[in-house]
């Protein structure tokens, strides 16, 4: 597993246009990016200003209508939907802004979920660790509606980190959490990825967040400014 | 690998939508398999009882004595013979043509024999024969002859002393006249009469029984086994009048099947809209986490899988449960022992789960499968919508799977799918319309009622959901209610109170002026006599017709013995001219003047391969008789009236011999009619049909009973339905509720605003649903059914207030349980 010395992640000339009505609405326009191996990257940005959209190329999520991502060695557009989902099982974890647990799971049973899509027979002693090292060794069979915010964003970190992915897409992940709980979250999720090496794309409009990764771009109207 | 899965699905027994689908499922298997438990058995006991009036399961008939291969095929089973013949018993110096039977020791095997031993007392059921020795004798015999029981009569080398009186005879026969009255003795005794020889004419039948499985076996050996003069008969076939009614309700029952499935089809399918939605967001984070479409369809699968599972066992254990206390209520009313249940309903159960869901919830899972992962970041992400095609081949191939395995002929599922499918196209389209109408509705004051107008034009998708699912279970209901509706007055109507219930035959000429007052004194008014000439069909165009070059059993039954011909110049009640022309009155035309034509029978038209121009040859006791067909005329078999294979012009047949028939309804409590009757007209035999009547009365009785219970499980459904869309409105509001609370709205405004708009959209699928049901009832009725349809407002105004009332109390159910709950915690629960 090469941790360093690559790209992990290539876009080249990445354009998402919508068709809204009669209208073509630019969300993204000739967006460049190279992202290295185990490098924190962060893309800032006005609300609607196209952050969500360009993590959800890069992560393979959906596809440009211009250009091309290439996400740890493969080109997304030669990929269809299902094996853009094999690459990112295992390899890639998530954390949004708004949790994106499975409400009908436990925290336990939410955390193993990625090691059982790809057949992790270990699933539920991992997930216990993963979350034993967010501080949840004591809510395992909470369901996220019993979970406050901030434990809510421990899961899915847990979940994030469990499969220890190479590249973390990270998306507002202090959003909807206060000043605090969200400075906690922040740490946590640094320090986990510090330890492990990931690589770490984050989308923020939190300028102090971004400012603890590597490489910073904004984002202003669909087009990408050079790091900062 | 699947332990997560397993675990989703077990939770998702948490959810509402599930446990309505298990319900919805769980009414279709019940339905199906109550019904299919309980049809199969009514079915089956009816036919016993449709068995009673042959006197058998099967009967070979033949004008020679059976052949030795019948014999041989019938020799394991319960068996009895039966001669019949006509022959003149003599008392001192009178004498009497009578229809002989000779029947042996286990006659009847089905249905109950009832006679007295006096003649005014009532009959009751006995077993057993007339002893060698003895005869018994309708109550004509003893009129006629003066005698009383215990005299003796002659018949051919033998006497015989009259024992008892035949009350009620269940295999009376095909048609309820005879033209003597009824002697019968024992088989051991016929042979010393001397009356059977080689020459004579008589006909020999062999009653058969057995169980059910048995007399479907050998129908078919014995169909191929048969002599040229040998004939199968089988309950079907029996009487006309049973079959009417069975045939009919069996169609009925199996249309309140389909139509229920139907009916909770559309709350599958409501409720799948609504589960599936909810899984959009989990099935986004799935694929993100790197789940493929695989993976995900074997996980909607298991969870299908277990829910047609659980259904099928509980709607089955269900219905095979109410299945039971149906037959043990109606069992006093349904008077028939019911065979054992069968397992052929379980599979149906099965099947029908299996394919209700796959048809009626597919098209959901199919589409939110589809739903794209970047959904967890962009709520809007969807893909293109093919979903509304895509609902319309599945549901249309569903329904049609119903209709035309359970309905089992092609025209009834034709007729029910085109208009299922008409309606379903009409409704979306009205939909549409009415979506692209209130677009243009501007709330100006904000009163309640016109939000809820404006609603219908802002939310497109809601609406036609809304008008087709209840449109779909309105349109079902009604079409149900109306055929059900025909089907009892039709029976009610066809033999109703004062249906004519004694015959009187062998009218001569010369009695017919006296009869007339003597009918007239007795406030018998308006009663019809036909004059009758018996008859054999001889030729066809010239050409001799021979019953061996026919393959119809109707054709070959008419060509071996006579048949009854008439004249009259109106058209017979109940009768429908098919073809050609009825008479016209020709003034002036006399007795001497070629016979303008004949109207037949279409049936036995058809059987006999005959034509409008035609011409038919009759013998009429050793003379010719010619005339061309001039119509073919359509005849209610299943009404206890004369009715008559041909009718000729008003005299053509004068030169004939010819006696007169007529039937006459007498009151319960005159009961010297008979005897007066006799005492003047020696010569007229009377036939009290009484019996037949109460008897055929008591099947329709059961019938309806049966329709009225099935029409309950629909009724069922439809709740199923209401409850369904309460629970997907209920998802589809509460964000929308909460908003407007937020924003200020007030309850009666909320309130206003969703009745308003549930009334309306309830009114649009009220009317097109029974309209529909009108259209599709109608062609229903004439073409498959062949019942009179009748045409009225009634229906649609109570449709259109069905879905005003259903869908009113839907919004009503919604606002219920959304409108006092605080927007904050409707927000956090969605």
């Amino acid at each position: 597993m090469d941790k360093q010395g690559h790209d992990h992640i290539q876009a080249g000339g990445l354009g998402k246009q919508l068709i809204s009505g009669d209208r073509k609405l630019d969300i993204l326009s000739d967006i460049n990016i190279n992202i290295p191996a185990a490098s924190a990257v962060a893309v800032v940005g006005a609300s609607g200003s196209g952050k969500s959209t360009l993590l959800g190329l890069l992560a393979g999520l959906d596809l440009p209508t211009a250009g091309n991502v290439n996400l740890l060695g493969h080109s997304l557009n030669d990929l269809n939907e299902d094996q853009r989902a094999q690459l990112r099982a295992g390899r890639v974890g998530f954390v949004f802004q708004s949790f994106q647990l499975l409400p009908g799971l436990t925290a336990l049973e939410n955390v193993g979920l990625p090691l059982e899509l790809i057949g992790d027979p270990q699933s539920r002693e991992r997930a216990r660790d993963a979350l034993g090292s967010v501080g949840l060794q004591d809510r395992l069979d909470h369901f996220p509606r019993q979970l406050s915010g901030g434990e809510q964003q421990r899961v899915a970190l847990a979940r994030a980190f469990v499969i220890e992915p190479e590249v973390l897409f990270s998306d507002e992940p202090t959003g909807n959490l206060d000043k605090n709980t969200g400075q906690q979250i922040a740490d946590l999720m640094f320090s986990l990825r510090d330890a492990r090496q990931t690589t770490l794309v984050l989308v923020t409009h939190d300028e102090h967040l971004a400012s603890r990764c590597d490489i910073q771009y904004t984002l202003d109207a669909g087009v990408l400014k050079t790091p900062l | 690998m699947f332990s997560l899965s397993l675990k989703r699905a077990a939770r998702d027994w948490r959810l509402r939508e599930i446990r309505l689908l298990l319900m919805a499922l769980t009414i279709s298997v019940l339905a199906i398999t109550s019904i299919g438990f309980f049809t199969d058995r009514v079915d089956r006991g009816m036919r016993l009882q449709g068995a009673a009036l042959l006197g058998a399961d099967l009967l070979v008939q033949s004008s020679r004595p059976l052949s030795d291969s019948v014999r041989q095929l019938t020799r394991a089973f319960n068996a009895t013979d039966v001669v019949e013949f006509r022959s003149v018993i003599l008392s001192g110096e009178r004498s009497l043509l009578t229809e002989v039977k000779a029947v042996g020791e286990t006659y009847p095997l089905r249905g109950e024999l009832q006679t007295s031993t006096a003649l005014d007392q009532p009959g009751s059921t006995i077993t057993g024969t007339p002893k060698p020795g003895e005869a018994w004798a309708a109550a004509d015999v003893f009129y006629q002859l003066g005698l009383i029981p215990g005299s003796s009569v002659q018949l051919g080398n033998s006497s015989f002393i009259l024992t008892r009186i035949i009350k009620f005879e269940p295999d009376a026969g095909g048609s309820v006249f005879r033209f003597a009255p009824r002697l019968m003795i024992n088989l051991t005794s016929l042979a010393e009469t001397g009356l059977i020889t080689p020459a004579s004419r008589a006909t020999y039948k062999l009653l058969i029984s057995g169980d059910e499985q048995a007399m479907l076996g050998l129908r078919h050996p014995l169909q191929q086994a048969l002599s040229p003069a040998e004939t199968l008969l089988t309950v079907e076939q029996g009487r006309p009048e049973v079959n009417a009614a069975l045939d009919r309700a069996v169609r009925f029952m199996k249309l309140a099947t389909v139509l229920t499935i139907i009916i909770a089809g559309a709350a599958v399918a409501l409720t799948t809209m609504s589960y599936a939605r909810r899984e959009r967001h989990t099935i986004a984070i799935l694929k993100t986490l790197g789940a493929t479409h695989s993976r995900l369809w074997k996980d909607y699968a298991l969870r299908f899988v277990m829910l047609v599972f659980i259904a099928c066992v509980i709607g089955s254990l269900l219905g095979l449960v109410f299945q039971f206390v149906l037959a043990h209520l109606l069992s006093s009313l349904l008077n028939i022992s019911l065979p054992a249940v069968s397992y052929k309903p379980l599979v149906a159960g099965l099947a029908t789960a299996a394919l209700t869901l796959s048809g009626f919830a597919l098209p959901s899972i199919l589409r939110v499968i589809q739903t794209p992962p970047m959904r967890v970041m962009r709520a809007e992400a969807t893909r293109p919508r093919r979903q509304v095609l895509l609902s319309i081949i599945c549901i249309s191939m569903a329904m049609a799977g119903f209709l035309f395995w359970q309905a089992g002929e092609f025209e009834l599922a034709a007729i029910v799918f085109v208009g299922l499918v008409g309606g379903l196209g009409l409704m979306l389209f009205v939909s549409w319309l009415v979506t692209r109408m209130f677009q243009r509705f501007h709330v100006h004051r904000g009163g309640g009622w016109q939000l809820g107008l404006a609603n219908i034009g802002r939310y497109g998708r809601r609406a036609a959901l809304l008008i087709t699912t209840i449109g779909i279970g309105i349109f079902a209901l009604s079409l149900l209610s109306n055929v059900r509706e025909d089907l009892l007055t039709a029976w009610q109507n066809r033999i109703p109170e004062q249906a004519p219930n004694h015959f009187m035959v062998n009218i001569q000429a010369a009695d017919l002026g006296a009869l007339d007052i003597f009918l007239k004194q007795r406030k018998l008014d308006d009663t019809q006599v036909y004059p009758m000439i018996r008859g054999r069909l001889r030729a066809i165009n010239g050409m001799p017709a021979r019953a061996e070059n026919f393959e119809n059993r109707q054709a070959k039954n008419t060509l071996r013995r006579e048949i009854n011909l008439t004249t009259s110049l109106v058209l017979p009640a109940e009768n429908k001219i098919l073809a050609g022309h009825w008479f016209k009155s020709q003034p002036g035309q006399g007795i001497n003047q070629p016979p303008p034509g004949i109207s037949v029978e279409s049936e036995l038209a058809k059987g006999l391969g005959v034509m409008l121009n035609d011409t038919l040859d009759f013998d009429i006791g050793g003379r010719s008789f010619s005339a061309p067909v001039t119509s073919l005329r359509q005849v209610q078999w299943d009404t206890m009236q004369p009715n008559f294979y041909v009718i000729a012009a008003p005299g053509a047949l004068d030169d004939y011999p010819t006696s007169y028939i007529t039937a006459v309804h007498i009151r319960e409590s005159d009961t010297r009619f008979t005897t007066n009757l006799v005492a003047a007209f020696p010569n007229i035999t009377v036939l009290d049909v009484r019996a037949i009547l109460k008897q055929i009365r008591r099947i329709i009785e059961q019938v309806s009973n049966a329709v009225e219970v099935v029409f309950a499980f629909s009724l069922l459904g439809g709740i199923i339905v209401l409850l369904a869309a309460i629970q997907t409105q209920r998802n589809e509001r509460r964000q929308e509720i909460a908003i407007l609370k937020t924003l200020g709205a007030s309850e009666r405004q909320i309130k206003r605003s969703v009745a308003t708009e549930f009334m309306v959209l309830g009114a649009l699928a009220g009317i097109i649903g029974t309209g529909l049901a009108t259209l599709t009832g109608w062609v229903l009725a004439e073409q498959v059914l062949d019942l009179h349809y009748q045409v009225s407002w009634q229906p649609v105004v109570w449709g259109i207030l069905a879905g005003i009332v259903g869908l009113g109390g839907v919004g009503y159910g919604v606002i219920l349980s959304l409108v006092r709950t605080p927007p904050t915690r409707l927000l956090q629960e969605f």
